[in-house]
Parts: C-alpha cells; sequence; structure tokens
C-alpha cells in the first residue's frame, strides 16, 4: 500500500528540478544552426582561454629570412612581413580580441543594467532624466568616439573599447529599461511588495532574473558588434598596440601586403567574420529558444 | 461598538481614495469603515469595480504603489497607523504583520525562484535567521499548508505546481511570519471548485490556529456564506450592509444584498435566478442620491434619488445603508435562503 503510493506521488517528478539554464539549453540543442554557432563559440572561447598554451612557437618571434612565407608544414597560415607566424599570432589575437569586445560588452552592462533597472522601476522622473541623458548618449557615433579618446589618450585598445562600452551602453539601457516596466507589473513583483521586500531587493532579484534572458541574447549580439569595433579599431592603428595582436591588427598586416602574400587576409579575415556571424546567429537561436519560437531567418 | 474596539485587530474608520484618470478625479472607494477582530474573518463582498480591491491596497497602505491617494480616513492595525508609516517602516510591517495572498496564484510566484526560496524570503526579511534555518522554516510551512513532501518540493521552480498548489504556497508565504492579518483578494476565484473548497478549508483552519483576522475580498456570495464570520457588501465605492453572516444572508435589509442573493444560484432550489437589472455606474459618473436608486425595485423618486442615506450600524456592528430597509425586510418573504 505504502509502496503504491508513493509510486503515485513520484510520478510527476520528472519536470521537476530542471533548471531554467539547462531548458534553453535542450531548446538551443533542437535548432541546428544555432546549436553549431553555439559549438563555435565554445570553441573560440576555448582557444582564448587556453590556446596560446600548446603553441611554441612564440607570435611575437621576428624571423626576417622568413618574412612573407606561404603556409607550409612549418608555418601553417604562413609569416607576416616581419616573419612572424601567422598561426600563433592568430591564436593569440584570439584572446585580445574577446577580451577587448568582452571589455566593450561589460562596460555596457555596468553602466546600461543598473540605470534601465532604476529608470523601468520608479518611472516617473527619475526615467525621464535618464532616458533624455540616454538619447543624447545615442546619438554619439561609437567609432568617432573612441577615435577621439585615443586622440586624447593615446592609443590602446583598452581605453578605445572602454569607450566604444560607454557608447554601447543605451541599447542595454533601453532593453533593460523596457523589460522591467513590462515585469514590474507583474503579481509576482507587487506579491514582493506585499512580503515587504526593499525596493534593490525587488529590482535585482526578482526582476532582473526575470528580464536577463533577453539581455543574455543582447550580450550575444553585442559581443559581434564590439569586435567587428575592435576590428575597425585596431585597422585603423588605434587599438592594440604592436607587437602585440589582435584580429583587426592582422587585417591591417595583411592589407599592407596585400600584393606580395594575398593569403594572409584570410585567417584573421575568417575568423573575424565566422565568428561575428555564430556570436549573432546565437543571439538569435536564444532568443528563438526563450520565446519558444524558432530563430527567423 | 465602542467597548469592543481595543480588541479589533484591524480598525478601518472614514476611508476614502482617490484616482486621476484622464484629468477627472475618481473616487473608488468612498468613506469605508470596518473592523475585524483576531481570529475572525470578515467577507467584503461586491461586484466588479466596486471598490474593493482598492480597499484592500489602502488597507496595507500600498495605495500610492498603484497611482492613487487615500484622501481620508484611517487604518489601524493593533494601534500602529499604517497610514502615517514611512514607505521604510510600511514595508517592515508588510510581510511581518499583514500577509497577502493573490486571485492568480500562478503569478503571484516568481517563475524563476525555487518555491523554498520564495518562502525563505519573507522569513529572512522579517527575522534574523541563518539561509539554512530559514529554509528548514520554509520547508515546515509548506509542511503546514500541507504540500506532500515539502522538503523535495521546496526545491521546484512555481511550473511545477498547479494552481491549487501555488495558492497554498501563498499562503505559506503570508502567514510564514504569523501576521496579525492576512489580506486575501479573491484568493480562489481562478481555481476549480473542488480545489476552491480545499483551499478554503485549509485557509480557514490556519487561520483559527494561529489567530490570524482575515480580510477576505470575494465577489462570491456563496465561498463568503460557507467562511466568513461577518460579512460587508460593497456597492460603488461604499459599504452598503454589514452584519454577522447569517443576518445578512437571512435577513438582508439593504435591496442590493437582497439582489445579490436573489442572483446566486442555490443547491437544491429551482427557483429562477433574477438578475440586477441595470450595471455598476462607472466611479466618474455616479448617480445623485442613494448610488443603488436606478437600480433599485423600492426607489421612491424625490427620495432616493435625492438623499444619500447614512450607514446605520447597531451596537453589533450590524446595519445597512438605506432610507426604507423595512420594506426590503418584506420583500424578502417567500425566498428561501438555505
Amino acid at each position: 500500500m505504502l509502496q503504491r503510493k508513493d509510486a503515485v506521488v513520484s510520478a510527476p517528478r520528472k519536470v521537476r528540478g530542471e533548471s531554467l539554464a539547462s531548458k534553453m539549453f535542450s531548446d538551443l540543442r533542437s535548432d541546428t544552426l544555432s546549436f553549431v554557432a553555439f559549438v563555435f563559440v565554445s570553441a573560440v572561447i576555448l582557444i582564448a582561454v587556453f590556446g596560446p598554451l600548446p603553441v611554441s612557437t612564440d607570435p611575437n618571434q621576428l624571423n626576417l629570412r622568413h618574412a612573407l612565407a606561404r603556409p607550409s608544414s612549418e608555418f601553417w597560415l604562413g609569416t607576416d612581413d616581419l616573419g612572424r607566424d601567422q598561426f600563433s599570432r592568430l591564436i593569440s589575437a584570439t584572446r585580445v580580441t574577446l577580451l577587448a569586445a568582452a571589455e566593450a560588452v561589460a562596460v555596457s552592462l555596468v553602466i546600461g543594467l543598473p540605470l534601465g533597472l532604476v529608470a523601468g522601476y520608479f518611472g516617473g522622473k527619475i526615467d525621464s532624466v535618464l532616458s533624455r541623458l540616454n538619447d543624447a548618449l545615442m546619438s554619439v557615433p561609437a567609432l568617432i568616439l573612441a577615435i577621439a579618446v585615443v586622440a586624447v589618450v593615446g592609443p590602446g585598445l583598452t581605453t578605445s573599447m572602454f569607450a566604444i562600452g560607454v557608447v554601447f551602453s543605451p541599447s542595454i539601457f533601453r532593453l533593460v529599461r523596457g523589460s522591467t516596466m513590462a515585469v514590474r507589473s507583474e503579481t509576482y513583483v507587487e506579491a514582493a511588495v506585499a512580503i515587504g521586500a526593499r525596493s534593490p531587493r525587488i529590482m535585482f532579484v526578482h526582476v532582473l532574473r526575470n528580464i536577463f534572458p533577453p539581455v543574455l541574447v543582447q550580450i550575444s549580439l553585442l559581443i559581434g558588434i564590439a569586435m567587428i569595433a575592435e576590428a575597425n579599431l585596431s585597422f585603423l592603428g588605434l587599438g592594440v598596440v604592436p607587437p602585440e595582436a589582435s584580429w583587426g591588427s592582422m587585417l591591417r598586416t595583411a592589407f599592407d601586403t596585400f600584393y606580395a602574400a594575398p593569403f594572409l587576409m584570410f585567417a584573421p579575415g575568417l575568423a573575424i567574420g565566422l565568428t561575428v556571424l555564430a556570436f549573432s546567429q546565437l543571439g538569435d537561436g536564444l532568443g528563438g529558444a526563450l520565446t519558444g519560437k524558432k530563430a527567423s531567418r | 461598538m465602542t467597548p469592543r474596539l481595543d480588541r479589533n485587530t484591524l480598525t478601518v474608520k472614514d476611508l476614502s481614495v482617490e484616482f486621476t484618470a484622464d484629468g477627472t478625479i475618481i473616487r473608488p472607494v468612498d468613506g469605508v469603515s470596518l473592523s475585524i477582530r483576531a481570529g475572525e474573518m470578515l467577507g467584503l463582498v461586491g461586484e466588479s469595480g466596486s471598490g474593493k480591491s482598492v480597499t484592500s491596497l489602502a488597507v496595507t497602505g500600498l495605495t500610492d504603489y498603484t497611482g492613487g491617494r487615500v484622501v481620508g480616513g484611517s487604518v489601524h492595525l493593533e494601534g500602529t497607523d499604517i497610514l502615517s508609516l514611512a514607505s521604510r517602516q510600511r514595508s517592515d510591517v508588510l510581510g511581518r504583520d499583514i500577509g497577502m495572498i493573490f486571485q492568480q496564484p500562478m503569478r503571484s510566484l516568481n517563475p524563476t525562484m525555487r518555491i523554498g526560496n520564495q518562502v525563505a524570503e519573507v522569513i529572512r526579511r522579517h527575522r534574523r535567521l541563518s539561509k539554512r534555518e530559514a529554509w528548514n522554516q520554509a520547508v515546515e510551512m509548506l509542511d503546514r499548508v500541507r504540500i506532500p513532501e515539502p522538503h523535495k518540493r521546496a526545491h521546484d521552480y512555481p511550473f511545477s505546481f498547479s494552481g491549487g498548489m501555488a495558492q497554498r504556497v501563498m499562503i505559506a508565504m503570508a502567514l510564514a511570519c504569523q501576521p496579525k492579518l492576512m489580506i486575501a483578494d479573491e484568493p480562489t476565484t481562478a481555481l476549480d471548485a473542488t480545489v476552491q473548497a480545499r483551499v478554503m478549508d485549509l485557509l480557514r483552519e490556519l487561520q483559527q490556529d494561529l489567530d490570524v483576522a482575515v480580510l477576505l475580498i470575494t465577489h462570491d456570495l456563496g465561498v463568503a456564506s460557507s467562511y466568513c464570520d461577518r460579512i460587508a457588501v460593497m456597492y460603488c465605492g461604499q459599504i452598503v450592509e454589514q452584519g454577522s453572516t447569517a443576518d445578512v444572508l437571512m435577513r438582508p435589509t439593504h435591496p442590493y444584498t437582497r439582489g445579490l442573493l436573489d442572483a446566486t444560484p442555490i443547491r437544491g432550489s429551482r427557483e429562477r435566478l433574477l438578475p440586477i437589472v441595470g450595471n455598476v455606474p462607472p466611479a466618474a459618473d455616479l448617480p445623485s442620491g442613494c448610488r443603488f436608486h436606478p437600480r433599485c425595485q423600492l426607489s421612491v423618486p424625490g427620495l432616493c434619488d435625492r438623499m444619500l442615506p447614512e450607514l446605520r450600524l447597531d451596537e453589533t456592528g450590524c446595519g445597512d445603508r438605506c432610507l426604507h430597509p423595512e420594506s426590503a425586510t418584506t420583500l424578502v418573504s417567500g425566498v428561501s435562503t438555505g
């Protein structure tokens, strides 16, 4: 008797304990293209973290005798105009590029997320003031500001990506503000007020947890855009400082020696193109998984 | 009434709430007075738009949360003047002295938090307890509202709970800090009839065990009559009749209460349901005189459309707001309410 009762009670337990993250992941798996993008992005991140370890060649080692060598068993992707191994530079540039993009997105999150929460949650005058400031910031072109900052502070990826991040923050602000306004009228927020929870806790726990999925999608899309911004700046020589390499600065080198060694542009060009595409597809896929719809493509 | 006053958990006096919508001022709650003793359940009954929910919100001091403002009256919870509290002190009272449950239990729980954490949150907010102790108390509360296997279910997310189970969780949250007052705003409206009865039975039982005063807001006279000690009937922002459940149901003196009863189905009765003619007038455009007179069968031209009757209560707190209640009582004859 007791056993039978147990069996009945435990029947629906399969669904239980399934976290939202694991549900999102399983939804993502059913969307082939996004899952490929997810695997690709994971691989790029792994290379950025662990890549330089197994690569024995120093990416900054000059070897003028082998300058502009074609791809071979010794130099898998050839060498650049100073004879540096293109493959090890590509690997070490992965970390530089991703870190730069992550920095810009982190800066925009640190600025946009709390302000968006405050504006959306409290509304009224605070919202009007913050939204006007936000509109003003949106009218600033990202690259121009970054170039201006570099002109003042001097070249460096950290400062220019910081400027990019500031200019990106309105996109986070607007998303967070809008989602917060929608979630704020939910009964569970009212219920949180009714148990005496204070505003910061309601904003950063109850509201943030529920608006986080669209923010995650936006982060994925922004990383792609930030990588392009980094490539732009480094291509113009305003980003990474030599001898360090980023994908953008490698593309610049390839551009300078285009007629002598056209093969040099493929590796960094493809790396930028595919990674940006993957982040953007992943963002779409996550968005689809969250709304329960297939990504529109 | 006066000698009992000090024993009241909740005392509301002449409470009025106003909203400004599109430049016009409306007053969905106009001079509401009521009181509830510990362990007592008061049913606030009325149609949609009669001001029940606005009243309940004003009692918690949260009127400004929805953009309204209290323009008169007072709310006292065991000597604490709720309306004069600053928002910080008010949030100390909410959850500790006042527990609330809502109409949509599934939407009242945060979908991204484990059930146990949500119940523990109330406890941690008002008591100095470690996470582990609060969790254990939360599991205890879940057991108390008869959630099977509470130590396991506490780890689950709300989507794996049914409406009835979710409302039990809400009751656990509302009662976790042993409040003095519990406000239940249409707690069973969204639930099946069978689940409704079980949730209400549980609510009634826990309320009496813990000696909590309950303000039950409902449009369902059936629910109110089965569970409440006293009933207050609201119409157009005013209480039109108040009294013990038996009195209000068996001897309604206000024509509106009479009408509500005639429109309520009774099991075993073959009588036709009589709807109340017309609709609740919008709060922005209230009729002159008695607010019920355009829909009232007993309305006397020249009297009911001129004078707004006072709410007259006898020493037991029973009474109504009608210019000629005697005739309403005579109207009752022949209609059974059992």
